[in-house]
């Protein structure tokens, strides 16, 4: 972790007042979220709380209603451009070219971001490698399992250094061996200074990975901070350790 | 009373169930009401015209090439049908793991799956033919309920041909090639009896006499189309002729229990296997060291021409469209370069061609939110991928425009200003009024495109109509250039929420409402 990084910069995601409604539902309310450049951040929450819709937001995939959100400085709606090249945006369930092989996969995506050539090729083979992909790069992304495809999703999201990374569910469909790999590899990250934003229904993940944590319910942030902060908060003691996370999203997320 | 649980009967009609949710969908009762009306109608013409018409029929029995030819080109499209039947039934529905898996014999799952194929596809010709029978019936000719018999053997005998044809390309090709290998499979079976008829339109004046002459002693009573052929056995089946009406019966029959008993013991064996079997390997050598190129144009329009011409089904949809044209395309160039009508007909190729291209790679984008992410504004991303649809169109019409010039320098600029025009609106269109797709709903995409497939189609007959029109008639051309703006207007204007709906936040600031 570069802490000099973190207080040195421009908050890495400013979200302030960021509101979405579907027809007569209200899925964002009113959001608001900093998370400084170089932090590991976890954004929990039930089903439905908003997570995805904030994300989607964030990535310039979705049109807020109202607020803004900003990333290293640039604004996501007037800016967007200069925010996106220097983010990158996993969805839960990414879609791939089945057509494509994995080095073609990531020959486009690097060229969508303007990467040169000779490094998003170094840079590939890096990734390939790094998630034991490097042997199947003459494949068709068709013939991947699930696992597979979520792997090569994040080595394209990878391939352009992104200084920011949000990931929705980064982990799902991942097997035990290839979960630890995209773990270290997230973690070794945002050690050279970059920023994670991820949401998880996997709570160990957010336990041992991230630094704060925001949980969020009803499309609003209801509490936030590292995990002794919300353990402090919420005041759960179980256990000689003390709560686990699952017991304060419990307690923080439990219907009134 | 219900069919017992886990009986053929009963898997039997949970296949027909299944079958018939995928036609009706939920207009179930209209379709209901106005086929019922329709065949009522189909009856009672039959009724009124069997009188007179019966000795006509049996006229042409005497000389059976007209009813037997129908026959078979019917059971040309018949084969067709039941051969896209059967890739889906064996290849694409994912259920069979379940019924294998479950105590029914594999046998009884195999013999209702080709038995739900072969109804399926007989469900048309038994619609058309049978009214006949009834009416047969109530005048006095009671031979014809042999339609019955004839349309239900024809019908498990395609099965059986159908899903020998799968299983053997299944074989060869391994279960994904297969899959496409059959609907290209079936379209030019189906396209078959139209390519025969336009042979001799082909020909040259000695190769076609050459033909005739062969035909005329084929046609006489020893001969391969004489009228004691048992080519045309299944026509002298419709009249009730006991021998043939036999034959055609146990040549189905026969078939389709020996398909059902060869294939079911090997697809476990093969089908499955090549189903869950490895993955498909690029190729050309796609695990060579890696050649990145430079550009988001170049990157862009490789992504999608490698999507293209690697998606056999996208590819050999479009290009059976296509092969419809071309042998309109060489008795025009036989009849000489002057020859102004063959120019529509290329004009309609290149449109449709660069309409289905334009809407594979606007439209049917697999990845719409990596591109949506990323920090290339929208606008330019659906630019170049209208090039990567035309470019390839152009290519193809630039040669036959450069061939034609010093020969008929007219037609030659009414090809490339009328296709250009053609395959550029088809393009526009689908930018200006996008509606997402999935790749694999190509063939429907004018059915199923909303109001997007209408308004390209409008535009294409402008531009058809404009070449046409160039030709002579000038006076008229004003009207097919209102064609074509009003189209684009539509596609531009009728866009507006398609467009924001589409690309959402991303969509480009020029195109958003």
């Amino acid at each position: 972790m570069t802490n000099s990084h973190k207080s040195g910069e421009s908050a890495a995601l400013a979200v302030s007042g960021l509101t979405k409604s579907f027809g007569a539902k209200r899925a964002v309310d009113g959001l608001d979220l900093v998370i400084p450049a170089g932090e590991f951040h976890a954004l929990l929450g039930p089903n439905g709380a908003g997570k995805t819709t904030t994300l989607r937001m964030i990535a310039g995939l979705l049109r807020p209603d109202a607020g803004t959100a900003a990333v290293f400085g640039h604004d996501i709606a007037r800016g967007a451009t200069a925010a996106k090249s220097v983010t990158a945006f996993l969805p839960d369930d990414p879609l791939l070219y089945g057509k494509l092989t994995p080095l073609e996969y990531l020959e486009f995506v690097a060229g969508l971001w303007a990467v040169p050539p000779d490094a998003a090729e170094r840079r590939a083979r890096e990734l390939l490698d790094w998630l034991e992909l490097w042997g199947n790069r003459g494949e068709y992304v068709e013939g991947f399992s699930r696992g597979m495809r979520q792997k090569l999703a994040l080595a394209g999201a990878m391939i352009h250094e992104p200084r920011l990374m949000i990931l929705d569910e980064p982990l799902t469909g991942l097997d035990a061996r290839a979960a630890r790999s995209v773990k270290d590899m997230l973690v070794a990250y945002v050690k050279k200074g970059n920023t994670v934003v991820l949401t998880t229904h996997i709570l160990e993940i957010a336990e041992r990975l991230a630094e704060r944590i925001s949980i969020i319910l009803g499309g609003r942030i209801v509490a936030q901070g590292s995990l002794d902060e919300l353990r402090s908060r919420t005041g759960a003691a179980v256990g000689p350790a003390g709560a686990t996370l699952e017991d304060v999203f419990l307690e923080l997320t439990e219907p009134a | 009373m219900k069919p017992s649980p886990g009986s053929w009967f009963w898997l039997f009609m949970h296949e027909m169930r299944l079958s018939w949710r995928g036609v009706s969908g939920s207009h179930f009762w209209t379709i209901a009401i106005l086929g019922g009306l329709l065949w009522f109608f189909m009856h009672w013409g039959a009724w009124v015209s069997l009188p007179a018409g019966y000795p006509m029929l049996r006229g042409m029995l005497a000389a059976p090439v007209f009813l037997g030819g129908l026959y078979w080109l019917f059971a040309s499209l018949l084969l067709s049908q039941t051969l896209v039947h059967a890739v889906n039934a064996l290849i694409v529905r994912e259920d069979l793991d379940l019924l294998l898996s479950s105590p029914l014999s594999q046998r009884t799952v195999f013999l209702v799956r080709g038995l739900a194929i072969a109804v399926s596809a007989s469900l048309l010709p038994a619609f058309a033919a049978l009214p006949l029978a009834h009416a047969g019936l109530l005048r006095g000719h009671p031979e014809f309920l042999a339609l019955y018999p004839l349309v239900a053997a024809s019908g498990l005998g395609c099965a059986a041909a159908g899903i020998a044809i799968t299983m053997t390309l299944v074989r060869l090709l391994g279960a994904r090639r297969a899959r496409t290998a059959g609907q290209v499979f079936a379209a030019v079976v189906g396209a078959l009896f139209f390519f025969a008829f336009q042979i001799p339109n082909m020909l040259s004046v000695p190769s076609r006499e050459a033909l005739k002459a062969w035909l005329k002693t084929q046609l006489l009573d020893n001969g391969l189309f004489g009228a004691a052929s048992p080519l045309w056995w299944p026509a002298r089946a419709g009249f009730g002729e006991a021998l043939p009406l036999l034959a055609v019966v146990a040549v189905g029959a026969g078939g389709f229990w020996l398909a059902v008993s060869l294939t079911y013991r090997r697809f476990v064996t093969g089908t499955q296997e090549s189903l869950a079997g490895g993955r498909s390997s690029a190729a050309g050598g796609g695990a060579a060291a890696p050649v990145f190129r430079a550009g988001l144009t170049r990157v862009l329009l490789l992504k999608e021409w490698r999507l293209v011409l690697r998606d056999m089904q996208v590819l050999s949809q479009s290009l059976m469209q296509l092969l419809y044209l071309v042998p309109m395309v060489l008795i025009g160039f036989k009849s000489g370069p002057k020859n102004l009508y063959i120019v529509p007909v290329i004009v309609a190729g290149a449109a449709m061609l660069a309409g289905n291209l334009a809407w594979i790679t606007v439209n049917a984008e697999e990845a719409p939110e990596l591109l949506a992410s990323s920090p290339v504004p929208v606008s330019r991303i659906l630019w170049i991928k209208a090039a990567a649809a035309v470019l390839p169109v152009l290519a193809l019409l630039l040669p036959l425009a450069l061939w034609w010039a010093p020969r008929g320098p007219f037609e030659a600029a009414t090809l490339l200003l009328c296709g250009g025009g053609g395959m550029l609106s088809a393009a526009l269109i689908q930018i200006w009024s996008p509606r997402a797709g999935k790749r694999g709903d190509l063939k429907n995409r004018m059915k199923a495109g909303g109001p997007a497939g209408m308004i390209e189609l409008l535009s294409t007959i402008g531009w058809i109509a404009a070449a046409v029109f160039a030709g002579g008639r000038r006076e008229w051309l004003p009207a097919a250039a209102c064609a074509v703006a009003l189209a684009l207007a539509a596609a531009w204007f009728g866009g507006r929420r398609a467009r924001a709906d589409t690309w959402g936040s991303a969509a480009p600031e020029p195109l958003r409402a």
